[in-house]
């Protein structure tokens, strides 16, 4: 213990003399401290620090860290431009929240019409929208850096057939891949791809039941869940990210509207929808309460019904707005978004909390979603290569 | 009385310090518990400004710890002690010229005082610019500027 002592005070010595040889096991200290961005510009500085960066020791931390921190993300359209912006997940809710600021992530600008956001992966989004030609384009994008890449066409038989792509993330290989799943498909061939290989290209994969997918899709350790018929039988598709296969979960009768019309979301791990009392995934100030439906995994089932009958207070506190239904927080706060504002209500307390969304500004009439759980991390850069 | 522990700088200049304050240093708690204390510390990568500024440090941290535990019973509903003096206190000790602040922070990490490493190094990086990183820590350009060129382009998001 003591040679490590006076080796190392060597070492701060000599440094201090002409300020050279700082420890790296400093510097990994220091940069472990600053956010991503503050990280991502100091590559810059040598090879050294760069090497440091990218140490696998380093991403994980950050990995850790940005998992701990969980923010808001909230997808604006402007005038030919995707907006982000996200802020901190509340950890702890009071009556008197005060507003949450927000942080301008980045901006993905595009030329076109009919935008959506059809996915949110593990802090990647997906985006589409319908070229200036009339052709479906589709981008991913990493929000807290502005990364983003234009899927390329894919090869279709039939000029008629359509597909629908979800975006997939596997945890063990950390790799992500859309899986683009061909419509009114006789055909059994859907395709993949799979991001930061360098080439992006689609692969046919196979499955042997017929697959007409009309709904977004939510992946949960590394299945990506979509609500699909096939032949004629309302299913829920579970597509095998790491090893491309497909399986199937029959969904109970009564619990069909709650797959195909409410928001599917990822509850304590587990496949679970949010639908309010309308039926659907929105909610206003006459909503009397909320269902959630947890389903399972592809493994087990459990297709449990609960349903949470709004406070008296939610009609003061929602007042004209209109909401969507958007996730939970935890395993108790169910999220509600609006432009402006987000809205918590938790199911064992059944407090309901409104917190102002600042920082908005023009955009807050436009085009929006929000997403739970967004994470910032570098982590992901490679998805861009 | 409390037992006093003796610290020498760089410079053989002597500073004498209640064992209590001098306890929030990693490094010289270990020393304490291993008994080798007497006839004082020299510290020969600490000069004596430097040593003056970390000593203020710790001393007000103990102090402010003694007070929080004493006011224990007005922590907010979070759990959390929302020391706003501290932090204000902070902020002005940090409020020295580069090389000062560079100092500190190679002490805090020799004596291993984590909350004063934390805060020479946030304050240290905040808002730097690659040049002034560079300047800071003495790092020679090792990139051509065309391999420059390409490590900005890729990382042009962390510019904006």
């Amino acid at each position: 213990m003591k040679s490590k002592r006076s080796k190392r005070a060597k070492t701060l010595l000599n440094g201090r003399a002409n300020s050279k040889t700082i420890p790296t096991d400093l510097i990994i200290d220091i940069l472990s401290r600053l956010p991503m961005k503050s990280v991502a510009r100091f590559r810059c500085v040598s090879k050294l620090w760069a090497s440091i960066v990218d140490l696998p020791y380093l991403k994980e931390f950050f990995t850790t860290r940005a998992s701990a921190h969980p923010q808001l993300l909230f997808v604006y359209k402007e005038k030919h431009k995707f907006v982000f912006l996200s802020s901190p997940q509340p950890q702890n809710l009071d009556e008197n929240s005060t507003p949450e600021a927000v942080k301008h992530l980045s901006r993905i600008p595009f030329r076109g019409s009919s935008c959506y956001v059809s996915g949110h992966v593990q802090g990647l989004v997906c985006l589409k929208f319908i070229s200036k030609r009339m052709s479906p384009v589709q981008i991913i994008c990493n929000p807290s850096t502005g990364q983003a890449l234009t899927l390329p066409k894919k090869r279709m038989r039939r000029s008629f057939t359509r597909a629908r792509n979800i975006l997939g993330y596997d945890p063990i290989d950390n790799q992500f891949k859309v899986l683009s799943i061909t419509r009114y498909s006789t055909l059994d061939q859907h395709q993949v791809l799979t991001l930061g290989t360098g080439e992006l290209k689609w692969r046919t994969i196979k499955c042997s039941t017929p697959q007409d997918s009309f709904q977004q899709g939510i992946c949960i350790n590394g299945v990506l869940y979509y609500p699909v018929c096939t032949r004629g039988i309302d299913m829920i598709g579970c597509f095998h990210v790491r090893s491309e296969t497909f399986s199937f979960i029959e969904v109970e009768t009564t619990s069909i509207g709650a797959v195909f019309e409410g928001t599917l979301i990822n509850y304590n791990g587990k496949l679970s929808s949010l639908i309010s009392d309308a039926g659907d995934r929105f909610a206003d100030g006459e909503s009397r309460s909320i269902k959630l439906l947890v389903i399972g995994n592809f493994e087990k089932q459990e297709w449990s019904k609960h349903e949470y009958v709004l406070p008296p207070m939610w009609k003061n506190v929602v007042g004209r707005a209109d909401l969507r239904l958007v996730g939970f927080v935890g395993t108790s706060e169910v999220v509600f978004s609006h432009p402006s504002q987000v809205i918590y209500y938790n199911i064992e307390t059944q407090g309901v909390v409104k917190v102002a969304i600042q920082g908005m500004g023009a955009s807050s009439k436009c085009k929006f979603a929000t997403f739970v759980n967004h994470m910032e991390d570098l982590k992901f850069t490679h998805a861009f290569k | 009385m409390s037992k006093k522990i003796i610290f020498e700088s760089s410079e053989g200049e002597s500073f004498e310090v209640d064992e209590a304050v001098a306890l929030e240093c990693q490094t010289i708690k270990n020393m304490i518990e291993d008994d080798c204390t007497d006839g004082g510390i020299p510290l020969a990568n600490v000069n004596s400004a430097t040593l003056t500024k970390v000593i203020d440090y710790c001393k007000k941290h103990v102090e402010a710890a003694a007070a929080a535990e004493a006011n224990a019973g007005d922590k907010d509903i979070y759990g959390a002690n929302k020391d706003i003096e501290l932090k204000t206190w902070d902020e002005e000790f940090v409020k020295v010229d580069q090389p000062l602040l560079f100092d500190l922070m190679l002490a805090a990490n020799f004596l291993i005082i984590p909350g004063l490493l934390d805060l020479t190094c946030k304050t240290m990086m905040r808002g730097k610019t690659v040049l002034q990183i560079r300047e800071i820590f003495h790092i020679k350009k090792d990139y051509t500027d065309a391999e420059e060129a390409e490590v900005r382009k890729e990382n042009a998001w962390a510019f904006e």
